[in-house]
């Protein structure tokens, strides 16, 4: 019976999202339909729609464990997320203006026109592309536990991952067919569902925990600090995965294209608006929920799995929405991580030097159709070794974060160049990559910086210096001055 | 970017500050809870309240 409700409240939410996506598909080849909705989304939905691409599933897994296994550092992503939203009203004029002027439909799109540069263009594209695919495994295995938690005992956690990989299979037919109109419709209901849900969830998890003696009292002092002077990961540490975690949150393709979405600069600022507050008191109350979770005996053994513990005390039900919520985010985030691969690989590599609209859109639907089948092949393959894999996917996010000194200082700054970008981004990818490799938390002989830190000093510093040494012709700067007027 | 005015300049160096640099300014709470989550609440709220006064000033009233 368990089983049935469980398994038949993920089939009704399918059923729901599907409805609405279908009630609201035009059906076109035009590549600016299909890659921005033809700029045409009002401030909730795209308020939902960054909501639905920023917070994954994973949020209610590691870093709701991160919280209930270390406390207050669990909620850096706090400061990193709302200093993201705080970047998007800064963002919102230029970038969508250059957006609409030029009709850029990318990320790599805008920085490509910024420096006029194809090199800098297929770069961009690539470091994105090659960054969000280990993003799309861990979603698939994230749904793993999803599908395991609500079989109630009746599916293993590794049949799980087959089980969530033949339903977001059939899920992606609606990714491929209807492109971004579709994601953002669908982050709407999705979003509703995870963070509005998943909030009240929290509130009444919280209460229960208060009221069963696992009060703040109850939390170790351990909880209530910082890596500081004297700690094993520095302290720096704070600094760095807050820095990386702000900066890089622009820099990811599926998050930036959110800008295009808008019908106007001013719906961009106003969902910046509407998602700070929705944002802060989600993550608030979720992980005082699973912080305080942390004296229970078998969330201290097991604390990813904290969410859906505490939802197990509410009886199959409460189990069963609580895995809804988990469902939703990571539907959001997976299907804007396949859209984004698709469009920019069609658009910014393969097509590079121009396409028709038909030409480009065909493309991309084909590569987040084989996005998807190598994201299954990769989760099959990695179906027991999910630590190893979140270790690729942190080193992607001190990857993708190297594009930001070409991303922001190419917005504030008319003087930096095509090559100071492109050799920038590389340098700093590599060494990022490769420290991240020898130093996968932090660098103890600088202090507690990560990786992404490192590789950003070097990326800013090669940014700056090139561009000082090798000024731009000044036919091009005249181009970035009227750019900038 | 748009051309910031002095007070949409100072609300996100005051916001960065403050969220990428508290071990080292209040040598984080010591231990105590009440001030971890004082901090942890109080810089987002801080943030939060930013957004309602940059949407208060300026042309952010206007139509979509």
């Amino acid at each position: 019976m368990n089983f049935v409700i469980g398994y038949g409240m993920i089939l009704l939410f399918f059923i729901v999202v599907i409805y609405v996506m279908e009630r609201n598909h035009r059906a076109t080849d035009n590549f600016e339909e299909f890659s921005v909705a033809g700029r045409s989304f009002g401030s909730w939905f795209q308020t939902m729609a960054f909501l639905n691409t920023w917070l994954p599933g994973t949020i209610f897994i590691a870093f709701a464990g991160l919280a209930a296994s270390a406390g207050v550092i669990g909620y850096y992503v706090i400061s990193y997320s709302l200093l993201a939203v705080l970047f998007m009203y800064y963002l919102a004029d230029r970038v969508f203006d250059w957006g609409k002027r030029h009709n850029l439909k990318t990320q790599s799109d805008f920085v490509g026109m910024r420096y006029n540069s194809d090199a800098v263009r297929v770069t961009a594209a690539i470091i994105g592309v090659v960054s969000m695919f280990p993003w799309i495994v861990l979603g698939l295995q994230s749904l793993g536990l999803v599908f395991s938690y609500l079989s109630f005992g009746l599916v293993s956690p590794e049949q799980a991952v087959f089980v969530s990989i033949a339903v977001l299979a059939i899920r992606q037919y609606w990714t491929v067919r209807l492109g971004m109109r579709g994601i953002v419709i669908s982050d709407m209901v999705q979003g509703i569902i995870a963070y509005g849900v998943g909030g009240l969830l929290s509130i009444g998890f919280i209460v229960m925990l208060l009221r069963s003696d696992h009060g703040f009292d109850k939390l170790s002092e351990s909880f209530a600090t910082l890596p500081s002077f004297g700690s094993d990961l520095g302290p720096l540490y704070y600094f760095s995965i807050v820095l990386t975690g702000a900066l890089g949150s622009w820099c990811w393709p599926d998050i930036f294209v959110r800008l295009f979405t808008a019908k106007s600069a001013q719906t961009v600022r106003n969902s910046a608006f509407k998602a700070a507050p929705l944002m802060f008191l989600f993550l608030a109350l979720m992980l005082t929920a699973a912080m305080l979770a942390s004296s229970m005996p078998e969330v201290a053994a097991a604390p990813d799995n904290v969410w859906f513990l505490l939802a197990s005390h509410g009886g199959p039900v409460i189990l069963s929405i609580a895995g809804i919520c988990v469902l939703a985010a990571t539907m959001g985030n997976i299907n804007a991580l396949t859209q984004a691969t698709g469009v920019h690989a069609a658009q910014d590599i393969f097509h590079v030097k121009g396409g028709t609209d038909r030409q480009i859109t065909r493309t991309a639907r084909i590569i987040v159709g084989i996005t998807t089948i190598l994201a299954i092949i990769g989760a099959i393959m990695t179906v027991n070794t999910t630590a190893g894999l979140l270790t690729l996917a942190l080193a992607a996010y001190q990857g993708i974060v190297q594009l930001a000194p070409s991303l922001y200082l190419g917005l504030l700054w008319k003087r930096p160049t095509a090559p100071a970008a492109v050799l920038g981004m590389i340098v700093g990818f590599v060494v990022a990559v490769v420290l991240q490799f020898l130093y996968p938390v932090s660098i103890p002989a600088l202090g507690g910086l990560t990786s992404g830190v490192v590789g950003l000093i070097c990326n800013t510093a090669i940014l700056v210096g090139v561009t000082m040494l090798t000024p731009a012709k000044s036919i091009e700067t005249q181009r970035v001055s009227a750019l900038f007027a | 970017m748009r051309d910031r005015s002095a007070v949409e300049r100072w609300i996100l160096i005051i916001n960065l500050i403050i969220m990428l640099f508290p071990p080292i300014h209040l040598f984080f709470a010591g231990g105590s809870m009440t001030m971890a989550l004082a901090y942890v609440f109080g810089s987002g709220l801080l943030l939060v309240s930013s957004m309602v006064l940059l949407r208060s000033i300026g042309d952010n009233r206007g139509e979509e």
